[in-house]
């Protein structure tokens, strides 16, 4: 619509092998929103994330990425626009932290060119906004669950996108490392005016950060709307199936959801 | 923390050891090549024929294969995120091998004419072998590693069994002849099989060096590469075609020699470890000097006789599989 939008998804579907993971959704996210997709195990979400960075590439709609039509473009021109941090983290690379940074310049960097100043700054800048300096010359392999989230968030950093599409980028860590990682997040969001898309499953911490939250139920959109506009018992029972509780936190008074046993 | 080889370090040595190899073997045999028979071939006829025309071209042959061979086996590697890869895994060898085979049994292609009808046989099973391989993979649908590797090892099972058939129905020299042949052997005259395995190396080799951040990224993962701007199915496409050539143009000359391919690229990734920007130049310069010098005492070990060069690299094989069980440091297969 306006150069304002981030990203606008129009009637997506997507079926993979015989069954329908998304259907009919719709959405948009403005420039600097931070957007917390929401939902059940097998709803879809990231399906979602994996149409919009031109992962998958087999769905019906449109999609479009700061005005670029998805579908039409070339693989390195969706990276230039979003950055991708994976659920899960696999892959036997013995790869340096450093090196494994500086695969995240590809879309920015043609066939037979060294890594120049542009590359090397990118890379110090990211490592210096995730605090994960020190990680340079650690191989991945070696690395906690903790920090190779922050090497992997560090790595989409590094590719300079204005779009940051996370799946779960939580659910493995330690309290620690989640608070961590959460404020990261939300310090990227409204301080390096980053739009962010993050699938979560910790309502609480996705209510802290979030301006919006997209709820995703059996591939459809049950809900989008400011996250205050979410914490209301009826609302999250029709996304999750389940009863919820508010209790408020003894120390901030923050409103805090816990499913009822 | 693993100590790493840096790797300019690693493509120094290697870079001097290869040079040392390429110049010094030339004049390591059964007979003896003074000095002066370089450039007098009035005064050492034999001897300077049989080291510009025998020797050297030998020496190139075995050196580009085993190059050639060591970067197939890299870039297979990387595809398949798999340290135990070798350039045989999608079937190509199969492919030359059934084509050898077949021209053997039907009596086509023996003495020195027959030498480069076998190398056109085998080139062209190794392109039936490899179309095949990406006509069932599209077949399938899609481009995933694992269609192409199933793929791959059906028509490897598919050709292996038609061959040991074809043994079967052939006569006891014919047999013997086909065995010979797949045990792998650099023993060219000329310099008509060092063009074409030179042609083949530099072509395949180019689009490989051109490939690299690709290969880097997909040893990460295919979904991480392609967020990351890499159109994945065709780099797979074109490193699996590059491979192709390169294997291809080196069986159909010396047979499909064995562990040449898996173990220098796995060895130069034990040392070095980090991006194929370093590692492809190691791992050609390190297949080529490894193979050169297996060559060397393949035609010096038993002379007068001379061993196929498979033989040899096949008994360092074995050593250095339990080298990689036994060794101290954790074990990244």
């Amino acid at each position: 619509m306006t150069a304002e939008t981030a990203i606008r998804v129009q009637s997506l579907s997507c079926r993979l092998g015989d069954r329908t993971v998304l259907e009919d959704v719709s959405f948009e996210v403005a420039v600097g929103e931070f957007v917390s997709i929401i939902g059940p195990n097998g709803a879809g979400k990231s399906t979602l994330i994996k149409c919009l960075n031109g992962v998958l590439r087999d769905w019906h709609g449109h999609v479009e990425l700061g005005g670029l039509d998805v579908r039409l473009a070339t693989p390195r021109q969706i990276a230039r626009r979003a950055a991708y941090v994976p659920q899960f983290r696999s892959g036997p690379a013995s790869f340096r932290v450093g090196e494994f940074l500086m695969l995240s310049r590809y879309a920015r960097q043609g066939p037979f060119s060294a890594p120049g100043q542009a590359d090397l700054t990118a890379v110090d800048r990211a490592l210096a906004l995730t605090d994960t300096t020190l990680l340079r010359d650690r191989s991945l392999e070696t690395l906690s669950g903790g920090e190779s989230q922050k090497v992997y968030i560090a790595a989409a950093l590094a590719q300079e996108s204005p779009i940051l599409l996370l799946d779960e980028p939580v659910t493995f860590l330690d309290p620690r490392y989640q608070h961590e990682v959460n404020r990261l997040l939300k310090r990227l969001n409204r301080e390096e005016a980053l739009t962010v898309v993050s699938i979560s499953h910790d309502i609480n911490s996705a209510v802290l950060s979030s301006h919006r939250v997209l709820g995703l139920k059996a591939g459809r959109v049950v809900f989008l709307d400011r996250t205050e506009v979410l914490m209301q018992p009826a609302q999250l029972a029709a996304i999750f199936d389940t009863e919820f509780l508010f209790v408020s936190h003894p120390d901030s008074g923050q409103a805090l959801v816990v499913p009822r046993h | 923390m693993k100590a790493r080889v840096r790797p300019g370090v690693m493509q120094a040595v290697l870079g001097l050891s290869s040079l040392v190899a390429l110049l010094l073997t030339p004049f390591v045999g059964m007979s003896h090549v003074p000095w002066a028979a370089l450039w007098d071939e009035a005064a050492f006829p034999t001897e300077h024929r049989l080291f510009w025309l025998l020797r050297v071209p030998r020496v190139l042959t075995a050196f580009l294969a085993g190059g050639a061979l060591g970067l197939s086996g890299m870039s297979f590697q990387a595809l398949f995120r798999n340290a135990l890869a070798t350039p045989y895994t999608l079937g190509v060898a199969s492919g030359a091998s059934l084509g050898v085979a077949l021209c053997v049994r039907l009596g086509i292609g023996t003495g020195l004419a027959g030498a480069s009808v076998q190398s056109l046989a085998a080139l062209a099973g190794a392109v039936a072998a490899i179309s095949l391989v990406y006509g069932l993979t599209r077949l399938r649908g899609g481009c995933s590693t694992a269609t192409m590797l199933l793929a791959g090892v059906a028509v490897s099972m598919t050709f292996s069994s038609l061959i040991l058939f074809l043994q079967y129905v052939s006569d006891f020299a014919n047999s013997f002849r086909i065995v010979r042949w797949l045990m792998g052997g650099v023993s060219t005259t000329g310099y008509q099989s060092v063009i074409p395995v030179a042609g083949l190396t530099v072509a395949g080799g180019a689009v490989i060096m051109a490939s690299l951040r690709e290969l880097d990224l997909l040893t990460v993962g295919e979904e991480f590469a392609a967020s990351r701007g890499v159109a994945v199915n065709r780099a797979k496409l074109v490193i699996f075609l590059a491979v192709s050539l390169m294997v291809g143009g080196v069986v159909a000359v010396c047979g499909p020699i064995g562990f040449v391919g898996m173990v220098c690229p796995h060895l130069c990734r034990l040392l070095m470890g980090g991006t194929h920007r370093a590692l492809a130049p190691a791992t050609f310069l390190l297949g080529g000097s490894f193979l050169l010098l297996c060559d060397t005492g393949a035609r010096t070990l038993v002379a007068p006789a001379e061993m196929p060069v498979g033989v040899i690299t096949a008994l360092l094989g074995g050593p250095f599989f339990l080298w990689l069980l036994f060794r101290r440091g954790a074990p990244d297969l």
